[in-house]
């Protein structure tokens, strides 16, 4: 016990500034985010007085920007979760640089997610009939109790990762902190002191909560792919959606997990722990989920297409139509490039990839979001009206700024938590010295 | 100027002041609304007879139907017009007084009987009157069953002067059943020159729960008969099912799930929340573990 | 029985049933404000209420209220309606839409029966295609709705409870018929002081989703739905298929041999919805499709201005 703490005192004093108080930089940073918040919160106040008129919505597209958003954040967030738990669980070598920034996003966008739910019900007043009254048979019912089911989850399996860091933190002496924020880590640590048994015990745990993260995740996504695959709608009503929809999610995941470690890389000089190979490996991981994600489109849209039913046809001549240059970016660049980027050995630069990761956020958003509203706009029935904010749907500022204040959230609580804790993993029983 | 152009001046005032006053509706010398009226017949199973006075008022805006407007209604015995009731109107404007079974309306020479239906006048409406003749008629359904084909036979008398009776002759006659918004014409006869008749009874109508049916045989708007319904119940009908079940069924869209779904839920749930409560479990231990270590490290 | 008589033991069992609903619902304290609101004379009288318990009230307070029925989720025994559109009539008289409007307090731009102009494809001929909501044997809108706040009843109607309703709107993408409304904001008729009742949507809410209910309030008083009555040309036929019988206020046919004569059909027979509504082919038309643009609201006839009849018809 006393050799593991010995050897790593030197890496906490690498990582104290990180977890110390605040510099001023950082609370400026913070104070942004808190703005950009309260202007997420002005146009919901806006929206509880003004009514939903006053969101793009109308009776053709009932759900829009904000669902999806809803499915984007659930998407990284259900990435995060696989990626974390796949790396613990096959005990990968290079994973301790990048676990925790993966279970990070995992937790924070799954509380994040369903916030944009509530923005799209019409009466919240009324949300505790979700589980006073709830139907089983509902797909949206089967969404409440796997979201609930997979916060849970998710925290417990936060939490077993951090502890030997939370541990390792409690036991630094002179750290330059709050005393209730050392209460705190004191309290968090369960007493842990790394002594074989306890170890023995938290190794269980955590991989037994990384496989069930994992099944989670896959099982909770496909229920979000249910609820529109259940319904009739041409566009919607497909069999794939549910491994489609999880191969899409990883994808976006490892997309932001790049950016989040690029951002962390050049903030507090992580060069010696997250490297040009992490970079890579996690690089790769996107490739490869990029073929399977440009699979799954390609076949969608190829088996509606050909087969020309009117419905698929009518939906295919919107996207073709109106949708034409979102269609090429998302499902196209979205697709090769980081093939491309990847596979070519020379592209394989930092800088690079992590560019080709924020075209993958992007195009991922946008393929989202062509799932949900052209389906909308080429009902059963023709949609035969006079005024034009109900015949397409546009986003209005409410939206917008929603969707900016919702990612406001995800940095300040990305920020808040690599103020708690390392974002690297320090502790298990090997860590390896990289070379840059 | 003399007396009597003073008279005459003062005369013509008083009429131009009425004239005015009367516009501005003080209540005497207002216009009384025209009032047409209408005289119909019914008659019934039990044999009771209503004669009904339809009457429609006509303002500025159209027509409407005039409430409690007293009509009364006579019958012409030789050369008298005989009261035989008053009745009010109702909200549709009806005046409807039922005379019972059994009494004999005065017939002339062939059989018709003169009714009329008077309603005198008052401030509000004009006076208007309405006559009818017509003859006594009986009909008389039943049900028969011949070479197992069912049909509905029906006869038809016309109650003659000093009781002599004439088979009702060449008519039509029709026949519904009542549905639950309107009546249904099932069928549609016609009375022989010996005033009966036959008609196939059709087999596909629907009736209650135990399959009886309530046929109604009518002569509408005769120009001789009036209006004639009678009406009978036969169990011919095919029985219609009830559709409230014991159970409710287990369907999508029904208020409880189908079985599989609740089995697979719980098993899905009890099997994640299991491994929770494990790993809780093991987090639980080691603080009990390090507690228990922090004691011995202290001794 | 005779017209007269029928009608006398309509009123009474109406009066009756009204009577002891209305002072139940009186007692049950939350109905004041739809009867009454006379001064307490002082004499109390005897009442049952609807659980079984027998309660005094004051005599000013015992006056039939409009009929409130005790349980909007049952459905009215022994029947399972059906409605019958005989398109080979429909000239977009749309006098069914405001008839419908006018007496579910619907504010303009809400509409629970909507007229298409339809052409299945480019040679077949257009036609004017009315829609309410089909009250589907197979509904996917009451599948999907998280909470219960639409469901089917026996009598075969779905209606939807506002006062349950999320406004999730899961219901309106499940819809393959496009039937459903959303209320996006509040509108002025939301403000009406009338008890609501799921059964006539009157009035409805902010923030929920409402739709055609076949005026299962009308129907439990035998009266026809206000679309059938109200349209000039006769189109729309209503009934109970158990009694296999359809009326549209002047003609009253069996529902079988209507549909067996004119070939009767339902729309997008395929999804499996199983709707209550048939079509009539638009065989032997009475009037030219072309008649349904005459007397139109401008806003109205904009609507039609992207179908390819129209747009043949501009060149």
């Amino acid at each position: 016990m006393e050799a593991e703490h010995k050897n790593y005192t030197e890496k906490i004093e690498e990582f104290r500034h990180q977890i110390e108080k605040p510099n001023t930089i950082t609370w400026i940073w913070m104070i942004f985010l808190v703005l950009v918040i309260l202007m997420g919160i002005f146009a919901l106040v806006a929206q509880i007085t003004g009514g939903h008129i006053i969101t793009g919505m109308r009776d053709n597209v009932v759900w829009g920007i904000y669902i999806v958003n809803f499915i984007f954040f659930m998407g990284i967030s259900y990435a995060g979760a696989l990626i974390s738990g796949g790396l613990h669980l096959f005990r990968t070598d290079w994973r301790h640089p990048v676990i925790r920034m993966a279970e990070a996003i995992t937790i924070i966008s799954l509380l994040i997610g369903p916030l944009y739910i509530l923005l799209c019900i019409g009466r919240l007043d009324r949300i505790p009939y979700l589980v006073l009254f709830g139907r089983i048979q509902s797909p949206i019912t089967w969404d409440v109790i796997a979201i609930a089911t997979d916060i849970v989850g998710c925290l417990i399996y936060l939490y077993l990762s951090t502890l030997r860091d939370i541990a390792r933190v409690r036991d630094f002496k002179n750290l330059k902190m709050a005393k209730w924020r050392k209460k705190l880590y004191s309290f968090l640590a369960l007493g842990y002191v790394g002594t074989p048994e306890q170890q023995k015990r938290l190794n269980r745990a955590a991989d037994i909560m990384a496989a069930m993260v994992m099944a989670i995740a896959i099982i909770v996504y496909s229920v979000l792919a249910w609820i529109f695959s259940v319904t009739l709608q041409p566009g919607w009503h497909s069999t794939i959606f549910g491994p489609y929809f999880v191969i899409a999610a990883v994808y976006s995941g490892t997309g932001v997990l790049i950016l989040a470690m690029w951002i962390y890389r050049k903030l507090f000089h992580l060069e010696e722990y997250i490297t040009r190979k992490h970079f890579v490996n996690v690089g790769v991981v996107m490739m490869v989920l990029a073929a399977f994600f440009g699979y799954f489109t390609f076949s969608e849209y190829l088996t509606k297409w050909y087969g020309s039913q009117k419905d698929d046809e009518q939906l295919i001549a919107i996207l073709f139509d109106r949708y034409y240059w979102l269609f090429v970016f998302s499902n196209y660049l979205g697709v090769l490039l980081p093939l491309i980027v990847i596979g070519i050995p020379a592209l394989r630069k930092i800088n690079i990839i992590t560019i080709t990761a924020v075209v993958v956020i992007l195009a991922l958003w946008v393929n989202r979001y062509l799932i949900v509203v052209p389906t909308l706009e080429s009902p059963y029935l023709p949609i035969q009206e006079s005024r034009l904010d109900w015949i397409h749907y546009s986003g209005t500022w409410v939206e917008w700024t929603l969707t900016i204040g919702g990612i406001g959230t995800f940095c300040l609580l990305f920020t808040l938590f690599s103020k708690f804790i390392p974002i690297v993993e320090l502790s298990s029983p090997k860590l390896p010295k990289a070379k840059a | 100027m003399n007396k009597n152009k003073i008279f005459s001046v003062i005369q013509l005032v008083f009429l131009i002041s009425i004239f005015l006053f009367g516009k501005i509706d003080v209540g005497f010398s207002q216009e009384a609304f025209p009032v047409s009226m209408e005289l119909t017949t019914w008659k019934y199973t039990d044999n009771s007879r209503e004669l009904i006075a339809s009457l429609l008022a006509e303002n500025e805006e159209g027509e409407f139907a005039p409430e409690g407007i007293d009509v009364t209604f006579y019958v012409q015995e030789n050369e008298d017009k005989v009261e035989l009731a008053t009745a009010k109107t109702n909200n549709l404007g009806k005046a409807i007084t039922s005379i019972n079974t059994g009494f004999d309306f005065p017939k002339d020479g062939e059989g018709y009987i003169y009714v009329f239906a008077e309603f005198e006048g008052n401030d509000k409406y004009d006076m208007a009157e309405a006559e009818l003749t017509f003859k006594d008629v009986l009909i008389d359904i039943s049900f028969v069953e011949e070479d197992e084909t069912k049909f509905i036979a029906f006869a038809g008398e016309i109650l003659g002067p000093d009781g002599e009776i004439f088979p009702l002759a060449d008519d039509d006659i029709y026949f519904f059943v009542p549905r639950m918004f309107s009546y249904l014409q099932i069928a549609e006869g016609w009375f022989e020159e010996n005033g009966e008749g036959m008609v196939e009874y059709p087999t596909k109508i629907i009736g209650d729960t135990l399959g009886n049916l309530q046929v109604i045989a009518r002569i509408t708007e005769h120009y001789d008969y009036g209006n004639v319904q009678k009406t009978a119940t036969i169990d011919w009908a095919i029985p219609s099912h009830l559709i409230a079940a014991e159970t409710p069924s287990r369907e999508l869209w029904t208020p409880i799930a189908p079985m599989w779904m609740i089995i697979t839920l719980i098993i899905m749930l009890t099997g994640v929340w299991g491994h929770y409560f494990y790993a809780i479990y093991e987090l639980y231990m080691i603080r009990k573990l390090g507690k228990r270590e922090k004691k011995t490290n202290n001794i | 029985m005779s017209e007269k008589q029928e009608k006398n033991n309509s009123r009474r069992n109406f009066l009756k049933r009204g009577f002891i609903a209305g002072t139940a619902a009186v007692a049950g304290g939350g109905l004041l404000s739809s009867c009454g609101g006379e001064t307490e004379t002082g004499d109390k009288i005897k009442v049952l209420t609807t659980d079984g318990k027998v309660i005094e009230i004051d005599r000013a307070h015992a006056k039939p209220c409009k009929q409130v029925k005790v349980d909007s989720r049952e459905g009215i025994p022994g029947r399972k309606f059906v409605m019958v559109m005989d398109l080979a009539k429909c000239t977009n008289a749309r006098k069914c839409i405001t008839a419908c409007q006018e007496g579910h307090h619907l504010p303009k731009e809400h509409e629970y029966m909507k007229v298409y102009l339809m052409q299945d494809s480019e040679k077949t001929a257009p036609y004017w295609f009315p829609k309410p909501c089909y009250h589907c044997d197979n509904p996917l809108c009451v599948s999907v709705c998280p909470v219960g706040a639409t469901y089917k009843r026996s009598d075969g109607i779905v209606l939807v409870d506002n006062d349950r309703c999320i406004g999730c709107k899961f219901c309106m993408t499940g819809c393959p018929y496009s039937a459903r409304i959303f209320a996006w904001k509040h509108h002025e008729e939301y403000d009406s002081p009338v008890q609501y009742n799921p059964e006539n949507s009157v009035p409805g809410q902010e923030g929920t989703v409402s739709k055609c209910v076949f005026c299962a309030d009308r129907l439990a008083e035998n009266k026809l739905p206000y679309c059938v009555e109200s349209c000039p040309m006769g189109v729309i036929y209503f009934g109970d298929v158990d009694e296999d019988t359809v009326t549209n206020g002047a003609e009253t046919v069996l529902f079988s041999d209507l549909i067996k004569d004119r070939s009767g059909y339902r729309h997008l027979e395929n999804l499996g919805t199983r709707p209550s509504v048939y079509y009539l082919p638009a065989v032997n038309r009475q009037f030219d499709v072309d008649r349904g643009f005459r007397n139109l609201d401008e806003e109205v006839e904009k609507r039609y201005e992207k179908t390819p009849h129209v747009k043949k018809q501009k060149g």
